[in-house]
């Protein structure tokens, strides 16, 4: 708690010692200290030519600890009261280092650019398997330049990138095989409907089941059969860039998940 | 020349006389003479006695001039003729018919020739359903009947009804069945890196007695066996001694199947009873694998024979007859109906296209 107020401090007396709007934050805030100030100042470069490039705010926050606060929430923070003076918008990539964590957060304007699941892990994908190998600056540099990819895509198009989906053949057989299944079924009730001769095979109805004596009814053990089956180990995806966790609402977009 | 077959008259108007289904006594139809049953049985039980004797002495003549004619001699055994004692027409009949109707005057008949050297019937089942019960039933039939062709419904007139009692075996058995049965017992435990599943094998055996009783068996070689199967059970606490007063109105034939010929298809039935009965005992447990060692063998057993009553309807589609039986006691009708394959072209494409399209929109998401 006590660092998180040390935070919040720490942007509040930068906000207010701001001099210009876009300079107002730094664009990278390494507070966990995983940079050498030569990757910060690459990293706040590439940060800044994507910044000026589509006039908004692109952020990178890392820190040692937020204590029990999803991480989520605290980059929605990062979004509401320290990046959120980009004209066209702003977005933030938050790192909890002992959680081992990452968020990416957006304001309303970008939700449109950074749509839903798929535009996280557009940029997650390339910059997590950096953040595994602890090279942090690649990692900045990639988020850096797929959010300048998404705001090139939105400009060009008007609306958010979405992957494509591929044709679903599996689906498409499944339905074939399910139709001929369907209609193999419904066409032997339908023939089975035109004729009710059919042969007796038992006599159950004509068996006085009160005469019923059961004499011998025992069971007797043989032997015990014991198979063994390995489960299979699911993949984790949750630190392949997959996005897990998500705090998104009507003014923030953006999700994140563990590296 | 003397008669030799006995029609049933009213006593009061010389009437033909019908049993009613469902009626306790024989009535006539025209003036509304009700006759108890054994009441007909003796007043006509001499001249049934007559006419069989007339008939022996005609088939002996018969049977005499028969050697140097055309008809061969099984044709002949086949095909007899009886002289209608209303009309005197000359009726012809197959060698097991004993009751029928004289087809010039329609009075019903008896042939009581044929009721020498057979077994007495037991028991019968009268008939409770009438004619009219009998079309509007089979009328039911058809409805709903999605792949029924249009002009069958349309064009569909029964060509012909007969009500007829069909001689059937009634096998009463008692069973000692036993059995051996291989049965599983399954736990599974799941732990981290494995699921481990423990079967428990068992030898159960299993010993009972049981009771059948009368399962019938067709005793009429002309009846398909597979209709007649199909349009039980019948409701045996309906059925009477029987007294030739039912046959009136309706054909009847009797069996030309002997029980012991009909006592296969009874024990066949049995046996598969017996074991199911069993088996359903074998419980408790996740698996229970059918056993080939097991054994029905009959303690006690009889076989009474009797006449169930059967409409048989005729129709005709496309040049083919087409036969519909119904449980003349139960109501119940079995039968086979034509099929329009084109209908059945276009339900099954339809059924492919809307299971397809909602396999493919479930799919679609899941994968």
């Amino acid at each position: 708690m006590k660092k998180l107020f040390l935070i919040f401090t720490l942007l509040a007396a930068m906000l207010l010692s701001a001099a210009t709007a876009l300079a107002a934050v730094p664009s990278i805030m390494d507070d966990a200290k995983l940079l050498s100030n030569a990757d910060r100042a690459k990293v706040a470069s590439v940060l800044q030519q994507v910044e000026n490039k589509y006039n908004v705010r692109v952020g990178v926050v890392t820190v040692k600890s937020i204590g029990s606060q999803k991480p989520g929430d605290f980059a929605n923070q990062l979004i509401d009261k320290a990046y959120n003076n980009g004209p066209n918008g702003n977005i933030v990539l938050l790192q909890v280092v002992d959680q081992r964590k990452w968020y990416i957060s957006t304001d309303k304007k970008l939700k449109n650019v950074v749509v839903g699941n798929e535009g996280v892990e557009y940029m997650s994908k390339a910059f997590v398997p950096y953040l595994k190998k602890n090279d942090y600056a690649g990692a900045y540099t990639i988020y850096a330049t797929k959010a300048g990819e998404l705001l090139g895509y939105y400009q060009k198009n008007g609306k958010g990138w979405k992957p494509e989906k591929p044709f679903p053949w599996l689906a498409l057989v499944g339905a074939l095989v399910a139709g001929v299944a369907g209609a193999y079924v419904y066409r032997g009730s339908l023939l089975a409907s035109m004729s009710n001769v059919r042969q007796q095979v038992e006599a159950n109805a004509y068996l006085n089941k009160e005469s019923f004596d059961l004499l011998v009814n025992e069971d007797t053990y043989m032997y015990t059969n014991v198979s063994v089956v390995p489960r299979s180990k699911s993949n984790d995806s949750s630190d392949d860039g997959s996005v897990t966790e998500s705090s998104s609402d009507d003014n923030h977009g953006g999700g994140g998940g563990g590296y | 020349m003397a008669d030799t077959s006995v029609s049933y008259k009213c006593l009061c108007c010389g009437a033909p006389l019908s049993f009613l289904p469902g009626a306790e006594k024989v009535t006539c139809e025209y003036c509304g003479t009700e006759l108890e049953i054994k009441t007909v049985e003796e007043m006509f039980a001499k001249k049934e006695a007559a006419a069989a004797q007339a008939q022996a002495a005609k088939e002996a003549k018969w049977d005499t001039a028969a050697a140097g004619n055309e008809w061969e001699k099984e044709e002949a055994e086949m095909m007899k003729a009886f002289t209608c004692s209303s009309c005197g027409a000359e009726i012809v009949s197959d060698g097991n018919t004993m009751a029928t109707e004289c087809c010039y005057c329609g009075n019903p008949t008896m042939l009581p020739s044929r009721f020498a050297g057979m077994l007495k019937p037991d028991f019968i089942i009268p008939f409770k359903k009438s004619k009219e019960e009998a079309v509007a039933a089979l009328k039911k039939f058809y409805e709903g009947k999605k792949l029924l062709p249009d002009a069958f419904t349309a064009n569909n007139r029964v060509e012909a009804i007969q009500g007829m009692y069909v001689p059937f075996w009634l096998f009463d058995a008692d069973i000692n069945a036993q059995g051996m049965y291989k049965a599983k017992r399954s736990t599974v435990v799941t732990t981290e890196d494995e699921v481990i599943t423990t079967t428990d094998y068992y030898n159960c055996q299993r010993a009972g007695t049981m009771k059948f009783e009368r399962i019938p068996v067709d005793g009429s070689e002309k009846m398909d066996n597979t209709f007649m199967e199909s349009i039980e059970p019948f409701d045996y606490s309906e059925m009477v001694p029987f007294s030739s007063a039912y046959f009136t109105g309706y054909l009847a034939d009797k069996y030309d199947v002997d029980a012991e010929a009909a006592v296969d298809r009874a024990d066949e039935r049995v046996n598969t009873s017996a074991k199911m009965c069993l088996a359903s005992t074998v419980e408790g447990f996740d698996g229970v694998e059918p056993s080939d060692d097991c054994s029905v063998v009959k303690s006690d057993s009889s076989v009474h024979y009797a006449m169930v009553p059967v409409w048989i309807l005729t129709t005709r589609y496309n040049n083919e007859p087409y036969t519909f039986m119904m449980n003349g006691q139960t109501g119940k009708v079995v039968g086979s109906l034509p099929i329009d394959y084109g209908k059945l072209r276009n339900y099954s494409a339809m059924a492919f296209a809307i299971c397809a399209v909602i396999a493919f929109a479930i799919l679609y998401f899941v994968l």
